[in-house]
């Protein structure tokens, strides 16, 4: 009997167990402690994906991040029910995506959809800024790390931009 | 025939339109299946549908002290605990000193609707009406009166039956309040990891949009019932009015029914008064009061604490009291507009996630 009590915790201390190691790949959580980040596993949602379902929709509300457990997820553009539109990129084991839905609900810039069966763990807004209200110190470290984030795609952003520009004023000089 | 020229002819039924108008007619008639199931748990199981809708209404007012309590690193299931265990020495602290006010006042209500007390001060009252207005003069005023004061009388009677009925489910309501309390985040993420994948976000967005304006909704409403009551008793007590306690509560209470509550509370007000005094001097008095306190309530109270969110129109306000009155009577009156601020932020938030979630 307590073989059986045994294994049926030690699969859920299992699981919870990968979803902290899972999270701690994520930069905005790589500098919790682990009793943060349990936190943030007890609001975490995990979803399995048959191949070629969609995880979100291109237009929807956004409404938070997605890790990948297991799996391939591709991220498209000018997706619908009967096409997977232009492919932008592929993402596999311990890649996130849809990161900046934890910060508003302004509609998805892309879909995202299961390339075959996967397994997702979820960190949603609405959890966060509930457990935000209850543990704001954490708020700061995230939030500070999202920014960080955000910061330095800009900058690349800016970067690339800048390339952009030149290249199109050697243009019309020559 | 052309059917360039007969436009109506030209409509292209193509397969997308089909599943819409398909996608249309389940939401509807999952609508009308959830309409028609609340109507049925309202009237054929309404004790039970009171209960739950008690315990829901109670929980989303304790829930942000249990939350402050968890941000102080409480575990869900003490900080519930330490809040019900607060609660009920309020409650008991208020039991302690408030009873002998209840009991006396009690006592006095029971001695005077068994006498002839009413009865001879009705006489009085009507008296003093036809010296001032001769034209009531030759009325039977008084026969009509009583006739009056009999079916009042008879509903009172059936109110504090409702009430008894409703205290001995006092039990039962903390019960599942408590548990509503202590499981709720569980219960949400268990209704979310059965939600389908393709529902899963806007669920999720729909849960917390609706508990948000709901929680902000029935924590304004309580509040302001709560300081109308409060204001209510202190003023009547300093006009002098006898059972300032009784009456005062019930025009918190009746609060909450928009346009009707104030008269509500301030009718019994003017009749204990009359009979109390038989003089129309402290009338104006009671009115003078009621007013400042709808004044107060209008500009104060209601605007800090009671969600913009949810402003229903005032003829809906009125068709819905009456549904509720017809529904379950007094207790009807009273929660009907509650009720529907929560229906309608269900509704709003329902059609708003099926338009963006492309589901419409």
């Amino acid at each position: 009997m307590n073989f059986i009590w045994s294994n049926i915790f030690r699969d859920k201390k299992d699981a919870e167990d990968n979803t902290l190691e899972l999270l701690r790949k994520v930069p905005i959580f790589a500098e919790l402690k682990k009793r943060e980040l349990s936190e943030f596993q007890r609001i975490s949602h995990s979803r399995s994906y048959e191949k070629s379902e969609t995880i979100f929709w291109e237009g929807e509300p956004g409404v938070g991040m997605y890790i990948i457990q297991s799996g391939r997820v591709q991220i498209t553009q000018k997706c619908d029910e009967h096409s997977t539109g232009n492919i932008l990129a592929e993402l596999k084991n311990g890649d996130f995506f849809g990161e900046l839905a934890l910060l508003d609900d302004s509609p998805r810039s892309a879909c995202a959809i299961a390339a075959e069966p996967t397994k997702v763990i979820g960190i949603f807004r609405p959890d966060l800024l509930s457990l935000f209200d209850r543990k704001p110190h954490l708020a700061i470290s995230v939030l500070f790390k999202l920014a960080d984030m955000i910061g330095n795609r800009l900058k690349a952003t800016n970067q690339e931009l800048k390339k952009l520009q030149e290249k199109l004023n050697t243009g019309k000089t020559s | 025939m052309n059917e360039e020229n007969y436009p109506f002819f030209n409509l292209a039924i193509d397969r997308r339109s089909i599943q819409k108008a398909i996608k249309i007619f389940i939401i509807f008639f999952t609508f009308v299946l959830l309409l028609t199931a609340s109507w049925i748990a309202l009237t054929e199981f309404k004790d039970v549908s009171l209960i739950f809708l008690f315990s829901v209404l109670l929980a989303f007012l304790l829930d942000p002290p249990v939350g402050r309590l968890e941000s102080r690193g409480l575990s869900r299931t003490n900080a519930t605990f330490i809040v019900f265990l607060v609660i009920l020495l309020i409650i008991a602290g208020g039991i302690y000193l408030l009873f002998p006010i209840l009991s006396h006042q009690i006592k006095s209500i029971q001695a005077q609707l068994q006498g002839d007390f009413i009865k001879q001060r009705i006489t009085l009252v009507i008296q003093g009406f036809q010296d001032k207005f001769t034209f009531l003069q030759g009325s039977d005023l008084t026969g009509k009166m009583s006739s009056v004061l009999a079916t009042i009388q008879e509903n009172l009677l059936n109110f504090a039956l409702g009430l008894f009925s409703a205290l001995s489910n006092l039990v039962i309501i903390p019960f599942i309040t408590f548990f509503l309390l202590k499981d709720g985040p569980r219960l949400k993420k268990g209704i979310i990891a059965r939600t389908p994948n393709r529902y899963f976000e806007m669920m999720l967005n729909l849960l917390y949009k609706t508990e948000l304006q709901l929680g902000g909704y029935i924590r304004g409403q309580l509040l302001d019932a709560f300081w109308v009551g409060l204001l209510s008793v202190f003023a009547l007590k300093i006009i002098g009015v006898d059972y300032y306690f009784f009456i005062g509560a019930i025009a918190g209470l009746a609060n909450m029914i928009p346009y009707l509550g104030p008269v509500v509370g301030a009718v019994p007000a003017i009749m204990v008064s009359l009979m109390q005094t038989t003089s129309f001097s402290p009338i104006l008095w009671i009115v003078i009061a009621f007013a400042v306190i709808q004044l107060i309530d209008n500009v104060v109270i209601s605007p800090l604490v009671v969600a913009k969110s949810v402003d229903i129109h005032p003829l809906v306000i009125i068709i819905v009291i009456f549904i509720g009155e017809q529904l379950l009577g007094v207790l009807g009156m009273l929660i009907a507009v509650p009720v529907t601020g929560i229906l309608k932020v269900l509704v709003k938030e329902t059609i708003w996630s099926f338009k963006n979630y492309r589901l419409l």
